[in-house]
């Protein structure tokens, strides 16, 4: 038994002193440092992003919208924030996050059109692991808010960093540069197109993620910010006219009087497989078509024929 | 419950603590009651079937050992009450399937009921005890709760090893003392098994998903190397819970059998089956290959038990036309390798041969992953076919992470294979081996993907 005792004791303790060591060096180098790769539009969405437009959203919005060409077209500057996988409350988090440190004159928060729905799936909070307790009220509330077991789990340094510090540190050697200065990811042109998929299932929308939208919406005019919602176009075809996902956004838009850019449908660019990557995700060439749609829409002094650039 | 589940965490040393604590008399029923806790923490309702079928198959060998006379009815009942159990919940909709599409104008309805996690892991058990008792290779077991045990024990209930009841049985009717040294291998046991579930498995199988659910959309080197993740993916999920199931065991003083013995170091199909998956392919060999003749026939025979005794062992993964063709696909390597054997004594290089056995296992184990047969020729046909630029998922580092951590396994792999003293987990000395499982524990924390869910053969 005396044998056991020191066995568990002695790796208790060293994987505690370890435990606590790793908690400063992590600490200091994310407060210090900007993460790079995939982690970094998160990163500097949180502590340095102050542009006047900030794009919000998953991989949708990633590959969809072209910040250059909105600032190019409307002197103002522009932040593509979009980051891959990430659910509704995730963007609620976010917008909170930013808010805390700068306020911007226009968010423009791109969804799936099932996104809404139960099946969208909530996106992996994980990522907001590093940033607990680190002054970012909104995260800390959410960590807060989880079971205590999470919690109790979120002390522990090894745990919080777990697989986010090996990637992060990889990156400083492999980053493939995928993000542009303003965030933006352009898509190749494949050298298949995708071929339009037909949906004949459709989700509802659950309340909670409703009401995260409810709750962006109301910070948003607390702040006096304009904000957009948009359902940029997508390579499948539903089979229902109007989908309850979007319906629910349209509704709530309307009563907040938010302008909702129902596009994911749009005629011009269903037929035109050229302009996507994949079936969810548009090349760089969608993105720019798509971009200056949008920013007459937003904007409507802009030209369409306006330079575009990368 | 899972093993990587907080709740096991939780659930392991609260049941060790009070096992060992408790006097012997009272620590079957209680390891029994442990047992049932953790398979009902899943399923509830589903307690009722293991408990019906370990009663039924207890009644049954009773019987068998007291009447000489119709023990054949005996075996043949509870062959049929066991057998019919799992195609209902496991082969009924997949054989609907395949009459339906074979004759359109007949209509079968679907069966709603959820796979009963572990049923054929504990159902084999089940069928090795009575055909042992049935054989008189071992007598009944009289006692009802040591039985209930057996069937349910919770280190290997919901994927194995799959236990036979002459290394199991006896060591209930055992007392037990607490070995410090026992608990320490197995507490080791359980960190190797974490760290090859959680840091490789775990963290390679968002690769391997993305790819594989989608292969029409990746080239030949996506594929190749999302086949090469899947090869150690699959190793690392059921090596490691048997592993973490083994050492659970030690921790409370049960040995049970070693289910793996680097089975990529193998240097043929046959061998790569006396080392993978070790207690599912020896109960095939005990109740199906050599009853139906295995080896000592003619040579027609031999080739036709082996390609039988794959067929059954790939349906027995899984209701799935995938799960035939890759058992088929090994039983025709396996013919392949006994025809080889037959024409020639000529000895490749062994690295060669360990190589090309990898190369092959690791072909089958497409048909295993795919979704379909038409992917998986799909995947074969790019994979020779069509390099490209690599897919790299959540980057380079996603991919580099679990690289390491399988550089990490294979170092080990070999120097325990070659037989290399090089220990460092499991040196004499306390100043070595403990401070290299702190780290590996270190390891685990910092690397594991904790969302990697559960294990893949659960399903089975």
């Amino acid at each position: 038994m005396k044998k056991v005792i020191i066995f568990l004791s002695t790796i208790i303790l060293i994987v505690a002193v370890t435990d606590y060591t790793i908690g400063i060096c992590c600490r200091y180098y994310i407060q210090s440092h900007e993460l790079a790769g995939r982690y970094k539009p998160l990163d500097r969405l949180l502590k340095k992003v102050d542009t006047d437009i900030i794009l919000i959203g998953n991989s949708v919005i990633l590959n969809a919208i072209n910040p250059q060409i909105i600032s190019d077209s409307t002197s103002l500057t522009c932040y593509n924030g979009g980051i891959t996988g990430k659910s509704i409350e995730f963007s609620e988090i976010l917008i909170n996050s930013i808010l805390q440190r700068h306020t911007p004159k226009k968010i423009i928060i791109a969804l799936r059109p099932e996104e809404m729905g139960a099946n969208a799936g909530d996106g992996i909070f994980d990522v907001l692991k590093p940033y607990y307790d680190m002054g970012y009220k909104s995260i800390d509330e959410y960590f807060n808010s989880t079971s205590k077991s999470e919690k109790l789990l979120l002390q522990s340094n090894l745990l919080r960093y777990n697989t986010i510090w090996m990637r992060a540190l990889l990156y400083i050697f492999f980053d493939n540069h995928d993000y542009s200065e303003n965030g933006f990811v352009a898509q190749e042109i494949p050298a298949i197109f995708p071929q339009i998929q037909h949906i004949t299932t459709y989700d509802l929308p659950i309340k909670r993620k409703t009401d995260a939208l409810q709750r962006i919406i109301e910070k948003c005019k607390q702040g006096g910010i304009e904000l957009y919602i948009s359902f940029p176009p997508i390579l499948l075809s539903f089979s229902k006219k109007e989908l309850p996902c979007v319906h629910a956004v349209d509704s709530i838009c309307k009563a907040n009087s938010v302008k909702c850019f129902i596009d994911y449908n749009k005629e011009e660019f269903l037929h035109d497989p050229r302009l996507f990557y994949d079936n969810y995700h548009m090349n760089k060439n969608g993105a720019a078509k798509y971009t200056r749609n949008l920013v007459q829409r937003i904007q409507p002094s802009y030209k369409i024929d306006a330079p575009c650039q990368k | 419950m899972l093993f990587n589940s907080l709740s096991f965490i939780l659930f392991f040393p609260i049941v060790c603590i009070i096992y060992w604590i408790l006097p012997n008399r009272y620590r079957n029923l209680m390891l029994l009651i442990a047992s049932y806790y953790f398979y009902m923490s899943w399923e509830p309702t589903y307690a009722i079937l293991i408990l019906f079928t370990s009663i039924s198959t207890w009644l049954c060998a009773l019987n068998i050992e007291k009447n000489e006379r119709t023990k054949k009815a005996s075996i043949v009942i509870c062959l049929v009450i066991n057998l019919l159990i799992l195609f209902i919940f496991k082969y009924y909709n997949f054989t609907a399937e395949t009459i339906v599409s074979i004759f359109p104008s007949i209509s079968i309805p679907h069966s709603d009921l959820l796979l009963p996690v572990g049923i054929s892991f504990y159902t084999f058990q089940c069928i090795g005890y009575i055909v042992d008792v049935y054989r008189k290779d071992i007598a009944a077991e009289k006692k009802l709760i040591t039985y209930l045990l057996f069937v349910s024990f919770f280190p290997q209930l919901v994927a194995g090893p799959i236990e036979r009841a002459k290394n199991l049985l006896p060591q209930f009717h055992r007392s037990h003392t607490f070995n410090g040294d026992d608990f320490i291998a197995g507490l080791k046991m359980m960190i190797w098994g974490y760290f090859m579930k959680l840091c490789i498995a775990g963290n390679v199988a968002p690769y391997v998903d993305a790819v594989y659910n989608n292969v029409d959309h990746h080239n030949g080197t996506s594929l190749l190397l999302a086949s090469f993740f899947f090869s150690f993916q699959i190793f690392c999920d059921f090596g490691g819970y048997s592993l973490i199931a083994i050492g659970t065991a030690k921790c409370v003083g049960f040995t049970l059998m070693q289910n793996f013995n680097h089975p990529y170091l193998s240097s043929s199909v046959k061998e790569f089956w006396r080392r993978w998956h070790i207690s599912l392919s020896s109960w095939f060999a005990d109740y199906v290959y050599i009853p139906m003749g295995g080896s000592r026939c003619s040579r027609v025979k031999h080739y036709r038990n082996l390609l039988f005794t794959m067929l059954l062992s790939g349906i027995w993964h899984g209701a799935n036309w995938t799960f035939l063709c890759w058992g088929g696909l090994h039983g025709v390597l396996l013919v392949l390798n006994a025809l080889w054997n037959k024409l020639t004594t000529k000895i490749s290089p062994k690295f060669i041969s360990i190589l090309f056995t990898y190369a092959l296992t690791s072909l089958a184990w497409i048909f295993f992953r795919a979704n379909s047969i038409s992917d998986a020729l799909t995947v074969v046909g790019k994979i020779c076919s069509e390099p490209g630029p690599l897919f790299k998922g959540d980057g380079i580092p996603a991919l580099m992470l679990p690289l390491m951590m399988i550089l990490i396994l294979l170092f080990k792999e070999i120097k325990d294979e070659c037989s290399i003293k090089l220990n460092f987990m499991h040196h004499s000395s306390s100043w070595i081996s403990i401070p290299s499982c702190a780290f590996m524990v270190i390891i685990i924390l910092l690397c594991a993907e904790f969302n990697s869910g559960q294990f893949i053969y659960f399903q089975f």
